[in-house]
């Protein structure tokens, strides 16, 4: 199954990513493909999307009975077990791979979700896609306040370890205690001086024997993330970029567009969501309408289905400017706007109808 | 103004965290809660957390940066920059700036800082620390004052928010002395501090907010002792005046979308009235504000002042 495709669906907090890309799963899964979905969110908004509670970091099979040849699968991301995976598959020795487990500081590294949840992200994106066992990947990645920090989560990742400045810092807390100091030349002296005073000594030599043992499994991180990168470029992956209609969604998308353009990854598709659609309409125009309801109903009805339509008029004249001039920079094709839905979406006959919306992909 | 007595006494908190999930409304909220402050005289600060400014073309402002900028009488605004906390952070542990700059101007120290997990959380947390202890004189006296009444944090979205007040908790665990230590422990104590901090939700009446905002009070609780405030419902749709209309089952194409938001209205209406009541049944410890949904949007200063008469009796 060489010729997977992956979606990475992108995209600021509350913009509808979790539901967007559950419903493209299911679009994918209708139309006869094996698909899986991941989503690496702590709020686990999947499991609230697809009506179903507890999906684990195992795929799972949603029970579809429409879906004649595909298959819907979904999957949570567990930031911590995918590290303490990694760990254990790059770990040369056991001995370091326990050291790296009962590292004080790396005990604490996976609360801090906000730092690490890309890399792993990115890390079981690329597991499930070599597993080969589905056709269709879309992965839903965490949000971000810049939705390019996700393209470069590999090297940051790599950089972070194999920083040599760091490296050299730090040698010294484990390999000579505090007499350390001595060995070092001047500049370095100051700054790791600097350092303990900052953040304590006990720290440093928690820190340090942490990017010691880490650089052992360097080389299974470097490589990794050069897969990684590479997949990320090759045609078969492409980038769903998600927002609603707000002031900043416009120079947020030609932000991502270009920087998708600079590192030569394809943007598939923007997807407006929640958007206010209809026409604007003008006084003339309203007093047609009514009277063609009026015929329909009691005039009380019909003026109150002018007036309900009027109140909406500023947010559907908003809307139509952003997703048009959208358009005109984009691409026609290349936007799609989905409607506000009646409810909110949660169950599979919701996605349904969200996913009805996305043409042409 | 009449502010009922929850927003009053929320007014003589120092610091007002609002948080809850993406796209709820937590800079609307923030922006109320700071008009409405201001006008009570309180000087008031909002702090944005290195987002995309969104408060400036609220307030018909220029961009707002790493500097305290004014926005009316009384309301001060902030957009905090993670690179300008730690600069700050280091001048004052470093004072010389000849070691400051070796240690700045390395690429690899900077490359390291700006991967390291969690340190931009703790920066601007310290920051917002900071903010709180700043003081000031009044003209002709020489009692200090706070600089701000009142600093209000238009925080991350939950699910970040939630990691972001872990941070200086980890960071106290796994340094245990030193400056990093000690400040680390100071953000804690005024986090944890009841008569000081208060942190306020922001939802909305529909299903994923809703459970996602338990999830949050649930984690909060667990870990930490921090203490909520009353809590924001945001965009509810109030009652359409007409609930029931007569339309033939077939439109002409072009009259259908006034039985579409005809539909919106009711559904929305009938939604965030379900879960309202759910909010109710979920929270019953939290006073709430609910906040109907606005037909003319909310991106300008005019909008969001109109909803003040929310806060009151």
């Amino acid at each position: 199954m060489s010729n997977t495709r992956i979606f990475l669906v992108c995209g600021s907090g509350g913009v509808g990513k979790t539901t967007l890309s559950a419903a493209m799963g299911l679009k994918f899964a209708l139309k006869g493909y094996k698909t899986i979905v991941l989503t690496i969110d702590p709020a686990r908004r999947l499991a609230g999307s697809l009506g179903i509670e507890g999906l684990t970091d195992t795929p799972t099979l949603i029970d579809l009975p429409e879906a004649k040849d595909g298959e819907m699968w979904a999957m949570m991301l567990d930031t911590k077990r995918t590290f303490d995976r990694l760990v254990e598959k790059y770990s040369p020795t056991p001995e370091i791979k326990e050291r790296i487990f009962n590292n004080m500081v790396y005990k604490h590294m996976s609360q801090m979700l906000a730092g690490t949840q890309e890399y792993m992200a990115m890390e079981r994106l690329y597991e499930i896609h070599q597993s080969r066992d589905y056709e269709i990947i879309v992965l839903d990645t965490p949000p971000m306040q810049n939705a390019l920090d996700f393209l470069t989560a590999p090297q940051r990742m790599t950089g972070l370890i194999n920083n040599s400045f760091m490296q050299l810092l730090l040698k010294p807390a484990v390999f000579f205690g505090k007499s350390g100091y001595k060995f070092l030349e001047r500049g370095a002296r100051q700054i790791f001086k600097l350092f303990d005073k900052i953040a304590g000594f006990q720290f440093l030599e928690d820190l340090s024997d942490m990017f010691i043992s880490f650089k052992e499994l360097l080389g299974g991180f470097q490589a990794r993330a050069q897969d990684v990168k590479t997949l990320m470029a090759d045609p078969s992956c492409s980038f769903i970029s998600v927002c609603t209609t707000n002031e900043n969604s416009i120079s947020e998308a030609l932000m991502f567009r270009n920087q998708l353009e600079r590192d030569r990854y394809q943007l598939e598709k923007i997807i407006v969501n929640r958007v206010y659609k209809g026409e604007q309409y003008s006084e003339a125009e309203f007093e047609a309408f009514k009277k063609g309801f009026n015929e329909m109903m009691t005039g009380e009805e019909a003026d109150y289905v002018i007036e309900n339509y009027r109140k909406y008029m500023p947010l559907i004249e908003k809307d139509t400017g952003i997703i048009n001039e959208l358009k005109r920079l984009m691409g026609e094709y290349n936007v799609t706007a989905v409607p506000l839905f009646l409810s909110d979406v949660h169950d599979i006959r919701g996605l349904q109808k969200v996913s009805d919306e996305l043409i042409h992909l | 103004m009449n502010l009922t007595d929850t927003i009053q006494h929320l007014f003589t908190r120092r610091v007002l965290f609002i948080s809850g999930k993406g796209g709820v409304g937590k800079t609307t909220v923030s922006a109320l809660l700071g008009i409405a402050a201001a006008k009570n005289g309180k000087r008031a600060l909002i702090v944005e957390m290195n987002s995309t400014d969104r408060m400036a073309p609220v307030f018909g402002a220029p961009q707002i940066g790493h500097k305290e900028v004014q926005l009316q009488e009384n309301l001060w605004a902030i957009n905090l920059s993670p690179q300008k906390c730690f600069e700050e952070y280091a001048l004052r542990l470093i004072r010389f700036s000849a070691i400051y700059k070796a240690f700045f101007e390395n690429e690899y120290v900077t490359n390291f800082l700006r991967a390291a997990p969690g340190l931009k959380e703790f920066l601007m947390l310290r920051k917002i620390d900071m903010l709180e202890k700043e003081q000031r004189y009044k003209s002709f006296s020489v009692s200090r004052y706070p600089k701000y009444d009142l600093i209000i944090v238009d925080a991350p979205a939950t699910g970040h928010g939630l990691s972001a007040l872990e941070v200086p908790g980890v960071l106290a665990a796994v340094t245990r002395v030193g400056p990093l230590y000690v400040n680390a422990r100071s953000i804690m104590d005024l986090l944890a501090d009841h008569e000081k901090t208060i942190f306020c939700l922001v939802t909305l009446a529909e299903e994923m907010p809703v459970a996602e905002s338990q999830e949050y009070v649930n984690d909060i609780r667990k870990r930490t002792d921090l203490s909520f405030g009353p809590m924001f419902v945001n965009s509810v749709m109030p009652r359409p005046e007409r609930m029931k209309v007569d339309f033939p089952d077939t439109l002409p194409a072009e009259m259908e979308p006034f039985r579409g938001y005809h539909n919106l209205s009711r559904e929305r209406f009938y939604l965030n009235k379900e879960y309202v009541r759910e909010i109710e049944q979920r929270f019953p410890d939290f006073i709430k504000f609910i906040i109907p949904f606005q037909f003319h949007g909310l991106s300008k200063k005019e909008h969001i002042a109109s909803l003040i008469p929310v806060l009151e009796e």
